[in-house]
């Protein structure tokens, strides 16, 4: 049987289990991206993302007998492990996620994205901006709850894909959400009341022309 | 999901508190704004050089599986372990797993060998103690001394035989097999030759009790020294009360066959118990004492190490 679009992820895994290296490779392109950009948004590292991408389908070839179906889907699974994976990155190099309070000291503003309009080139700098900040924002929280504002905000999973990917339960996740998302509101607001004091506070030098 | 009319409800008391009004604000700037941060992040995809290096790693793989089953067909009995997942030289993440496998494989083994050092030190030195135990009397008769021809430095005296004047453990011998200060164990039935040395001849002695003090008298060329002094003496730097009889009344009859000397602490009141002077200040404290034991396993006698 050849691979095709139509198969489900685990068809997919039962077929490179089977050593159909196409099967494996449509799996991987279904879902490597989100697997790189959950790395990417929990780390900030390009790098890291990439190696972590690169580990959680090599453990789907070496170990594909290790995920339960019963237990949740396929892509639950593959999260669950690059979460693991992060951490480990994480746990030794601390160093990319302590870029992110030194980017944020910027001072960037926040602006909401339904005040922008598509061909304002001064509002798209600021639609950039804001997503630079709430991306530090995000970096800057404590890792348990950066994975929890990760996947159901930024990757728009349901509380149980989350907790499965998590291996804790549905209640845990609601209560992480909820309490990450008053750090970034907190976050947020110190930010934007920076940028808005170095506004006042602005003292343009003499000219003396 | 939320209910219409609970929402409805919640947007009009949005619209006279304005505290919740505010806050309601900021929860949607900030939905707006992590949904900008997926936005922006959507088009994001790993290099394709992941994709490369993986799909070399399951083709390797692939083949290696395969090559590792037909060797495991050809000789079932000599490979009859699966074929781990070999990955390409050049992967990164390949090596690392084929390094933490090596690590694993190697801890196994070594672990498995130093068992078996142990297990066939053991086997060794249970043999080597078996030798020293006293032997039965047909074995007895073998190695008894005959023409006055010492026939084994160690061969216990029984009395069945004459009394004999070679000593089957001289003080000489006594003295070379103390063990050396520090190093001794709490059994000394843990060195061979401490256990030759330290258990006395014992049918060729004759249990006694004198006065409640001194235990051994000695057969015919033997010194009560010999037994208890120079064959148990547990070394120079300590310094040992005589053998204060532990069985009152039976072991006079009862001969003793053979036993051990076993270190042991006990609480200093066991001075006291046996009508020995206690220092009431060092209560507490612990004291040491060789217990010779026999082969029946009851306790004969003790004496206290300083």
């Amino acid at each position: 049987m050849r691979a095709s679009p139509e198969h489900s992820d685990e068809e997919l895994l039962r077929l490179t289990a089977a050593g159909d290296a196409d099967a494996f490779a449509a799996l991987y392109r279904r879902r490597q991206a989100g697997i790189y950009r959950f790395a990417l948004q929990m780390c900030g590292s390009e790098g890291i993302a990439e190696d972590v991408t690169q580990e959680v389908f090599m453990t789907l070839v070496r170990d594909s007998q290790t995920f339960d179906p019963t237990r949740g889907a396929l892509a639950s699974y593959l999260y669950g492990v690059a979460r693991n994976q992060v951490l480990r990155r994480l746990e030794k190099e601390r160093h990319f996620v302590a870029m992110a309070d030194e980017t944020a000291e910027d001072g960037d503003a926040i602006v909401s994205t339904h005040l922008v309009a598509a061909d304002d080139p001064l509002a798209e700098l600021a639609r950039s901006e804001l997503i630079e900040t709430v991306r530090q924002a995000v970096l800057a929280l404590p890792v348990h709850y950066r994975e929890v504002v990760v996947l159901c905000e930024l990757h728009e999973m349901s509380y149980a894909e989350a907790a499965t990917a998590l291996g804790c339960a549905v209640g845990t996740v609601r209560s992480r959400l909820h309490r990450a998302r008053a750090l970034l509101v907190e976050r947020l607001r110190e930010v934007r009341q920076r940028d808005a004091a170095a506004t006042t506070d602005f003292d343009p030098l003499r000219c003396f022309a | 999901m939320m209910d219409a009319a609970a929402r409805d409800g919640a947007m009009r008391h949005v619209e006279i508190c304005a505290a919740c009004g505010a806050r309601l604000a900021q929860e949607r700037n900030l939905t707006g704004a992590l949904r900008a941060v997926a936005a922006g992040m959507k088009d994001l995809s790993a290099p394709a050089r992941v994709e490369t290096k993986l799909l070399a790693a399951f083709r390797r793989s692939l083949a290696d599986s395969q090559a590792a089953a037909t060797t495991t067909d050809a000789s079932p009995m000599i490979n009859a372990t699966p074929a781990p997942v070999a990955l390409p030289a050049n992967d990164d993440i390949a090596r690392r797993t084929s390094s933490r496998r090596q690590t694993w494989r190697t801890a196994f083994t070594t672990t498995a060998i130093a068992a078996s050092l142990t297990l066939v030190a053991l086997v060794t030195f249970d043999k080597q103690f078996t030798q020293t135990a006293p032997p039965s009397p047909e074995m007895t008769t073998r190695v008894a001394p005959q023409d006055g021809k010492e026939q084994s430095p160690v061969a216990p005296v029984i009395a069945t035989l004459p009394p004999s004047p070679s000593p089957a453990a001289p003080t000489g011998q006594a003295k070379h097999d103390r063990p050396q200060p520090g190093v001794r164990a709490a059994s000394q039935r843990t060195s061979p030759k401490m256990a030759r040395a330290a258990t006395p001849r014992m049918i060729a002695s004759r249990q006694v009790i004198d006065g409640g003090r001194a235990i051994f008298a000695p057969g015919e060329g033997e010194s009560a020294a010999n037994h208890a002094g120079g064959a148990a003496k547990p070394g120079d730097a300590e310094s040992v009360t005589e053998f204060l009889p532990l069985v009152a009344g039976a072991p006079a009859a009862t001969p003793l066959e053979g036993g051990q000397l076993v270190r042991v602490r006990l609480p200093r009141a066991a001075l006291a118990s046996l009508g020995l002077p206690l220092n009431a200040e060092r209560g507490n404290e612990p004291v040491k004492a060789d217990v010779l034991v026999g082969n029946d396993g009851l306790a004969r006698a003790i004496r206290f190490v300083r």
